[in-house]
């Protein structure tokens, strides 16, 4: 299923006068996946899916979608909220969507599905400048939900959504997801990344950080706790270990993280065959908050 | 372009500013038209029958001439109908929604030439009707200003055009727009003519069709008489064709390259 690639971006690089908003940014979006795309404020991602949605230009590099050089048509199959909800102020939630039909080609049959499915079925006809932020939110996703696209492209999808909204929208991604539709995600909220996501891309200032599954960015950095009735002896044992990355006690404990992907496993057996029983092991995934602090810090 | 038009029109077709200012310059003209017959009938017999301005053809020319006081104001919605786009960032959804720039730029070009046909039906029917009620010559004299009117009122929507996708804000725009359309031009076009060459005025945008259209304020150069005739209708035109494809090829441009 993650063999063909949705989106591959190429050395993509723009900047604005002197700022440089990316800077050869490469990655791919397998189709499937519930894609990522997480970094501070200012690092780029709005950026990144304005050049790729062909509303910015990039100063140089290259994108693809479905395997294709970029095409208009290749957009009516992705469903897009990009930054802020853009709908005409003094129409109704319905004739907006109506437009958005038309510009997709598609009758205008699945409109109320999806104003019923972001809850908006109600205020159908009230016209947008009426709308609470959130409801506006809400039209945006109505908006890119519109005839079950192939991909869905959202920037901060739970911005100015309440709880509760937030909770929603996460499981409608999550359950699209799972439906195999391919979601590309940006987000500053690590939680929210976390949550749903399958793969990630992290962008700081512009640069790519890390970009893969979710796994296989924050695998290879799993912390691995130990306790023994004789720490000293522990520590000694660890600090001899090849691909030693850091260790630390902590609470009775010794953390530590390894470079050359030691499992707990092998490590168990190390430390008994070299005398030393263990009292507590643990694998602890780092979590991916801590991750990208590490990352972007 | 038929499709896009459609959607263009699915934009409009409930918007309330849309229709207060198209039924505005839809009654301006004949109630212009009507006011200016009333002014003529009641004016001393010699005077009327000199300036036979009621007849085919000069009813073409005076209906044209008078219309072009209450063109801006489809230039003004032209001006609104493009800065919303901006202020609402509809140009931005649009694209991401599926239309290359180039289709919603071949969309709103649709619209600046639908807008110069509605003007162009609209005064050549009050110029026909009010024509006919004089009843003393033949329609088809000087019809040849039906074309003369499409160009005018393509050249007043080009440089609203211009200004609609340059300028951000819809207040400003339209500041600028009406400030030049009334007063700007004529005061450029003046210093032009008299400090530096008589006649230079007319390579300017709106003043080459407002000389096309002279109406009945050709009487008043005519009587100035400087430097000779100006140039021939041909000129105006080229002149005026000139600045629409400026005009345009600008907005375009923008449109094609900018980050939006």
């Amino acid at each position: 299923m993650e063999n063909k690639q949705i989106l591959s971006l190429h050395q993509v690089s723009k900047h604005y006068g002197p700022i440089q908003a990316l800077k050869s940014v490469s990655f791919s979006v397998p189709e499937g996946s519930v894609f990522g795309v997480l970094g501070p404020n200012g690092s780029g991602k709005t950026t990144l899916l304005g050049i790729i949605m062909d509303v910015l230009k990039a100063n140089a590099g290259t994108y693809s979608w479905f395997g294709q050089p970029p095409h208009a048509d290749q957009r009516k199959r992705i469903g897009t909220l990009l930054e802020t909800p853009n709908f005409y102020h003094y129409y109704s939630a319905v004739r907006n969507l109506e437009i958005t039909s038309a510009i997709k080609g598609r009758g205008g049959d699945d409109i109320e599905r999806v104003l019923r499915l972001t809850e908006l079925w109600e205020r159908k006809d009230s016209k947008f400048s009426t709308f609470s932020l959130g409801m506006k939110q809400r039209l945006a996703i109505a908006n890119a939900l519109l005839g079950r696209p192939d991909v869905l492209l959202l920037d901060e999808p739970t911005n100015g959504l309440d709880p509760a909204g937030i909770a929603e929208i996460r499981e409608l991604i999550r359950n699209l997801g799972k439906e195999g539709t391919t979601v590309i995600m940006a987000s500053h909220l690590l939680d929210e990344v976390e949550k749903v996501c399958t793969h990630v891309a992290i962008l700081k200032r512009g640069t790519l950080m890390a970009a893969g599954h979710v796994d296989e960015v924050l695998a290879n950095e799993d912390m691995i706790e130990l306790g023994s009735a004789n720490l000293e002896q522990l520590e000694n044992l660890l600090n001899s270990m090849p691909g030693l990355k850091s260790l630390r006690r902590h609470n009775g404990s010794i953390q530590v993280i390894f470079e050359n992907g030691q499992t707990a496993e092998q490590l168990n057996r190390s430390c008994f065959e070299q005398g030393v029983t263990l009292s507590y092991l643990a694998v602890k995934r780092k979590s991916l908050e801590a991750r990208f602090i590490e990352l972007t810090n | 372009m038929i499709k896009l038009l459609k959607i263009e029109w699915l934009k409009v077709k409930a918007y309330r500013t849309f229709w207060i200012l198209s039924g505005l310059f839809l009654i301006a003209v004949p109630l212009l038209m009507w006011a200016f017959e009333s002014i003529i009938r009641t004016s001393p017999k010699p005077v009327a029958a000199f300036l036979n301005s009621m007849s085919f053809p000069k009813v073409w020319d005076n209906t044209a001439w008078l219309a072009s006081w209450v063109t801006p104001v489809m230039g003004i919605l032209l001006v609104i109908f493009l800065t919303n786009e901006n202020n609402f960032r509809t140009i931005r959804q649009n694209i991401i929604d599926g239309w290359s720039r180039d289709q919603y730029i071949t969309a709103k070009y649709g619209v600046l030439v639908s807008a110069a046909l509605f003007m162009t039906l609209v005064i050549s029917i009050t110029a026909l009707v009010f024509g006919l009620r004089s009843g003393d010559s033949e329609v088809s004299d000087g019809s040849i200003f039906i074309w003369y009117t499409f160009v005018q009122s393509l050249t007043y929507l080009s440089l609203a055009f211009f200004l609609g996708v340059y300028m951000k804000r819809a207040g400003i725009a339209i500041a600028i727009y009406v400030m030049y359309v009334y007063i700007g031009e004529f005061a450029i076009s003046m210093l032009l003519e008299y400090k530096v060459a008589f006649h230079s005025g007319t390579y300017l945008p709106l003043e080459s069709t407002d000389r096309l259209i002279g109406g009945e304020s050709k009487i008043l150069r005519d009587i100035i008489q400087r430097g000779g005739s100006g140039p021939s209708r041909t000129t105006y035109i080229i002149i005026a064709f000139v600045w629409i494809f400026l005009f345009n090829g600008a907005a375009w441009y923008k449109m094609k390259k900018a980050d939006l």
